[in-house]
């Protein structure tokens, strides 16, 4: 239970550095590249289309009752600017679309 | 632009970075501890789960992993979850690149620290928090080490109790991180114009996700979208 090999915590060990070169790459690269106004606009593009890359692929994965769920909780967050409380909304919606079967 | 602003790190900033971070510990710990209990399932000792996710801390990376995990280890399992690491979490990478726009000035040696423990849920708390004009660059990092210590302390819990976790897709387990970030898209919105690079992203890393095999679709998905941004005629 508490036993580590040897190999596999040479593995970890790599995973993280792996994980931290992708980090600190991003952050380096931008700091030796000069930032016009096109680059400036790439930028501030970055963190929305991060995002949405991240949560399409999910959405449309997950089947009809993540999209609901999705648009219901975005719904909630629009209307009443409470994100915990859209973010049980989406999730009960999803839980109980699934329980219905969709 | 950011150009003439200084940051600082301070102690408060700190508790603050912890206090904005409570509304994340929910998915953390969920995540975290269905996380030990696949990592129990593929033949990792207590231990290692929860050296796996102290060291590599980030969890889709994670989940990813343990689907090429063997038991006992081979070389090239071994080398294909290095792969996998390294382009699921390519999308640090844009993460990083973001941050530059936004805390460019600050010294290096404060800057990778804080890059060491930054991930998803974290980095759209600092940026939220330094657009609203937040300059205590200890907020960002209180949340990154914050959630880091609940995220390998979940752990524990869901490989020794794992079992009393059922199918996660009944309880929306797997929705909660695309929710999430959703949500944190709604304060993000200025106007249609805005949000091409949104839906170019949107649809390039779906077309990938379909198309070709792997992990990279996150990375160019958002490349797409920031060129996109680059190279549209929005001139403020």
């Amino acid at each position: 239970m508490m036993n580590v090999e040897p190999s596999i915590f040479a593995l970890l060990v790599a995973a993280g550095l792996i994980s931290y070169v992708c980090r600190i790459a991003g952050f380096w690269i931008m700091g030796r590249v000069p930032i016009g106004p096109r680059v400036r606009r790439g930028l501030e593009a970055l963190p929305g289309a991060t995002i949405m890359a991240i949560v399409v692929p999910a959405a449309v994965t997950g089947g009809p009752a993540a999209l609901i769920a999705i648009g219901a909780g975005v719904g909630m967050a629009l209307w009443l600017k409470r994100d915990l409380l859209a973010l049980a909304v989406g999730l009960l919606t999803a839980i109980g679309l699934r329980a219905v079967g969709l | 632009m950011a150009s003439s602003t200084s940051f600082v790190f301070t102690r408060s900033g700190l508790l603050e970075g912890v206090r904005l971070s409570f509304v994340l510990l929910p998915a953390t710990i969920i995540f975290g501890m269905a996380f030990g209990a696949l990592a129990q399932k593929a033949g990792l000792s207590l231990a290692e789960a929860v050296l796996f996710s102290a060291f590599v801390y980030a969890g889709a990376s994670q989940f990813a992993a343990l689907g090429a995990w063997q038991d006992p280890m081979t070389l090239a399992a071994a080398a294909s979850i290095l792969l996998i690491v390294g382009t699921v979490n390519s999308r640090l990478i844009m993460i990083g690149a973001s941050y530059r726009a936004l805390i460019g000035t600050v010294p290096t040696a404060q800057a990778y620290p804080l890059q060491a423990v930054t991930t998803d849920f974290t980095w759209v708390t600092g940026i939220g928090y330094i657009e609203r004009g937040g300059r205590d660059l200890a907020v960002p990092l209180g949340a990154g080490l914050f959630i880091w210590l609940f995220w390998w302390s979940a752990t524990a819990p869901g490989w020794l109790f794992g079992q009393a976790i059922l199918d996660p897709r009944r309880y929306a387990i797997d929705l909660v991180l695309p929710l999430m970030f959703a949500l944190f898209l709604v304060p993000m919105w200025k106007g249609a114009a805005r949000a091409i690079p949104w839906l170019v992203a949107g649809l390039v890393s779906l077309l990938l996700f379909w198309l070709i095999p792997g992990h990279l679709y996150v990375f160019f998905g958002a490349l797409a979208g920031a060129l996109a941004g680059a190279f549209s005629r929005d001139e403020r």
